[in-house]
């Protein structure tokens, strides 16, 4: 069974259609990659699929059950977590302390517990601590963790939101446009950390990115959107040739590439 | 002597009522100008305990506090469920305290705007210290506990804090009702402190002095509200001319602070005595060297 | 009588409405709640008294004066206290508490300087009244019905013909695209304030000549800031409802309920709307960009 399967869904803001009659499938312990102009509707998809938008029509199915409807922190326990597009790190806080935050989702200590300072408290305070600190440290962050999140360069930013994301223990990692912004020695960097975290902590990804040179190299099934509809399925060497894809980001259709060619050498 | 005891008590008393709302307001960022509600809920609920039933100081305060907390548990149901946005929340807290207010001016058991006079004063030094150096590690605690994280996760970005597991109502709803509490105790400390309540004394403007503290203090912790607190206690009662402009004070001191150092006296910071002695340690090598 | 109650619920309410609308207006277009709105009402009321009772100007000219006096402080608020945190893009959370801090400023300047006197206005028409089908209606609530409808007719053709109305309209739905037309957009702010000062100086002689002068009845102005919610915040058209629906049902307590436990039931009313439009009757959801 595919781990997330996305059933006709249509989504609209008022009068605007984001999303219309979108469908596709993703298997475990796949790299799959969502492209498409600005606009397209692809992180009204992820939003869809966390729970931070409600669907107006069609189902999202996860790992078997139907998650659409379900609130974001219940969709969390399933095994679904993410980045945004623009980073929402906990600015004032640290490095440690932005994955502690998230990492609290889990602590099974009660009120008294904590107010007391319980042995249950201490204990499960440390295993935190070490949880945090050696998640930094498999990121390569952990000499950043007392640094202020809002201090951090911009790709040390990106890599520590993803960091926070895994501190959920996903089965599914969702990236929305992890490598915006990047210079092409990051995006290097950041396709060689997906794939790594990709395999080492066993999750199926999907990735929201512009730069087709990280969806090349990680992605193995690729869906195009355009306008809110998808206009492709495929692996990158496919969706590339679709004269849709070309059409939809070059502006024109192929056939007339001839006649826009010669009107621009003149 | 006497001026610095008197300091150090009013002080005290309103720490408390300080470090309930830096807890909904300087942890989890949600903006209230109706606490003052809670502490009148505490004082009366406890004067009338000691002064009609002649309840034991301990108890009735307990049980002020409880009723604060009982009753943000129903108006925190309705306002904080729906996530309205801050200003929203606003006002309806806002509504919530002057609502509370005048239904203390009309139940016969409150003796309506004539106020409850003659409460033994109870409220001593010693009781007031143990409160609240209780009431600081308390909240200390919660604070660097996982439902502090969570508070802070909702005031730093509420939305992303939802997308990562934080249940946002549950959060906010314990928040609220923690804060409750600790006013619904200052007032008990209150009322048997000056002996004598009447509603217009839980006016917008406590509910702003204690903001102020919270926001002057700084944002994030619970030392710069504490220190900022009896600042404000202490202010007019040095410059006793400054009594009639207490209050023009704390206005301009919000202003200026929102524009000049938002984060307050220690925004996000404590006190952190071993900081300071690693200073003291350096400069002093520094001098003999 | 249940046509007076009506009545003098619109009465009241339309000075509700008068006090929402300038809220709202700042409100829609910087998007935070200016609470120092209630302290420019109450200077208001001063200023109107000042005029008419102090100075024995015309009435019509000492609303005018007054109505005057307050845009000004109105857009000196804005200047003092709150352009340095728009400039830095600050949250409207800060903005909210500046305006707290505002507003205890003023009301305690007024009560330290002028003192805590309960002033009230001449007699203007406050006895007066006049006999519709069998119910005594007291002359100030049509003068205060009248006037409200006159002010929000002339602010509607403002903002939809004149050239800086139609401006604060677009700045309301999108600030940035606006000041990359060429409007200054601090002019606007300032333009829009300026409104918002005038309509809280009306509200306020009205306010004075109703009640009393004093330096708290700034708070009153807290049943502006429900009426707003009601309505639906940022929506001008649901201000004027939620002032007069507020009004209206305020009267209908006070007359056959108990006067006492009026702002009870305002307050109850709020709860009601936001458990089950919790962003009021005329606001519409918008999904915030993940």
């Amino acid at each position: 069974m595919d781990l997330l399967e996305i059933k006709q869904i249509k989504k609209y803001f008022g009068g605007i259609c984001a999303l219309d009659d979108i469908s596709f499938s993703v298997k475990r312990n796949e790299i799959f990659g969502i492209v498409g102009p600005n606009g397209a509707g692809k992180t009204t998809i992820f939003n869809l699929a966390t729970g931070a938008y409600s669907i107006s029509n069609g189902s999202i199915v996860f790992d078997g059950k139907i998650i659409n409807g379900m609130r974001a922190d219940q969709i969390i326990d399933l095994g679904v977590a993410r980045t945004f597009q623009n980073i929402r790190l906990f600015k004032k806080l640290n490095a440690v302390d932005n994955i502690k935050a998230v990492l609290y989702h889990s602590a099974s200590y009660n009120i008294f517990d904590a107010l007391i300072r319980t042995n249950k408290y201490r204990k499960i305070e440390k295993i935190i601590d070490e949880r945090a600190g050696a998640l930094l440290k498999e990121m390569q962050l952990d000499k950043y963790s007392e640094m202020l999140s809002n201090n951090l360069s911009y790709g040390l930013q990106r890599k520590l939101e993803i960091a926070r994301a895994l501190a959920l223990e996903p089965k599914l990692l969702l990236l929305d446009e992890p490598a915006a912004g990047m210079n092409p020695k990051e995006i290097s960097e950041i396709i060689n950390l997906i794939r790594e975290v990709h395999s080492r902590f066993n999750l199926t990804t999907i990735i929201i990115e512009h730069h087709m040179s990280l969806i090349n190299n990680l992605c193995s099934h690729i869906v195009v959107l355009n306008f809110g509809k998808k206009i492709a399925e495929g692996t990158a060497d496919e969706i590339q040739k679709d004269p849709n894809v070309i059409e939809a980001y070059l502006g024109y259709p192929t056939h007339l590439k001839k006649e826009v060619d010669t009107y621009v050498r003149n | 002597m006497e001026y610095l005891k008197t300091i150090l008590i009013i002080g005290s008393i309103n720490v408390v009522a300080v470090i309930g709302l830096t807890i909904f307001t300087g942890f989890t960022g949600l903006f209230s100008l109706g606490h003052a509600a809670f502490i009148a809920i505490g004082a009366y609920g406890a004067g009338i305990l000691t002064y009609f039933y002649h309840v034991p100081l301990f108890l009735a305060i307990l049980f002020g506090s409880i009723l604060a907390g009982f009753i943000s548990l129903i108006i925190g149901y309705p306002t904080l469920k729906g996530n309205l946005s801050s200003d929203s929340l606003a006002v309806a807290l806002l509504g919530f305290g002057e609502a509370i207010r005048v239904i203390l001016e009309n139940l016969k058991i409150t003796q309506g705007a004539r106020g409850l006079p003659g409460i033994h004063i109870y409220s001593t030094m010693p009781v007031i210290i143990v409160v609240v150096i209780i009431s600081i590690l308390v909240a200390r605690n919660l604070i660097n506990s996982k439902y502090g994280r969570r508070f802070v996760a909702i005031r730093e970005d509420s939305m992303a804090a939802e997308m990562l597991g934080v249940p946002l109502f549950k959060t906010k709803y314990f928040s609220f009702f923690i804060s409750a509490l600790y006013c619904g105790l200052s007032g008990g400390l209150f009322a048997h402190y000056f002996g004598f309540i009447q509603p217009a004394m839980f006016t917008m403007e406590q509910s702003t002095q204690i903001l102020a503290s919270v926001v002057c203090g700084g944002i994030g912790s619970i030392t710069g509200p504490i220190i900022a607190t009896y600042i404000f206690v202490a202010i007019p009662e040095i410059f006793r001319f400054a009594k009639l402009w207490r209050l023009v004070f704390y206005g301009a001191a919000l202003v200026l602070t929102m524009i000049f150092r938002p984060s307050g006296l220690m925004g996000y910071q404590e006190i952190n005595f071993s900081r300071f002695f690693n200073k003291y340690n350096r400069f002093n090598n520094k001098i003999r060297s | 009588m249940l046509l007076q109650t009506i009545i003098t619920g619109l009465g009241i309410g339309s000075i509700y409405v008068l006090m929402a609308v300038g809220y709202c207006l700042v409100f829609s277009i910087l998007n935070f709640s200016n609470f120092a709105h209630g302290a420019v009402i109450m200077l208001g009321a001063y200023w109107g008294f000042l005029f008419c009772s102090m100075l024995g100007l015309p009435f019509v000219v000492s609303l005018i004066f007054a109505a005057i006096i307050t845009g000004v402080i109105s857009i000196l608020n804005e200047r003092l206290a709150y352009r340095s945190l728009r400039e830095r893009n600050a949250p409207p959370l800060y903005l909210m508490i500046t305006a707290m801090g505002v507003a205890i400023m003023l009301e305690n300047l007024v009560y330290s300087t002028i003192g805590s006197n309960f002033y009230s206005y001449p007699k203007v028409f406050a006895k007066d009244y006049i006999e519709i089908f069998s119910a005594t209606v007291g002359l100030i609530d049509i003068y205060s019905f009248i006037f409200s409808i006159i002010c929000i007719t002339f602010l509607h053709l403002f903002l939809t013909y004149a050239k800086n109305g139609i401006a604060i309209k677009a700045g309301v739905n999108d600030p940035v695209a606006v000041s990359l037309m060429g409007v200054d957009f601090n002019n606007l702010i300032r333009n829009v304030f300026f409104l918002s000062g005038i309509f809280a100086g009306i509200a306020g002689v009205f306010m004075g000549m109703r009640y009393m002068v004093y330096p708290q009845m700034g708070w009153i102005t807290n049943k502006a800031y429900i009426a707003a919610v009601i309505g639906g915040l940022g929506n001008l058209p649901g201000a004027i409802v939620g002032g007069l629906l507020l009004g209206v049902i305020e009267s209908f307590v006070s007359v056959y309920i108990s006067s006492v436990v009026r702002d009870v039931f305002s307050f109850g009313l709020l709860i009601i709307i936001l458990l089950v439009k919790p962003l009021g009757l005329f606001g519409k959801k918008i999904e915030e960009k993940v």
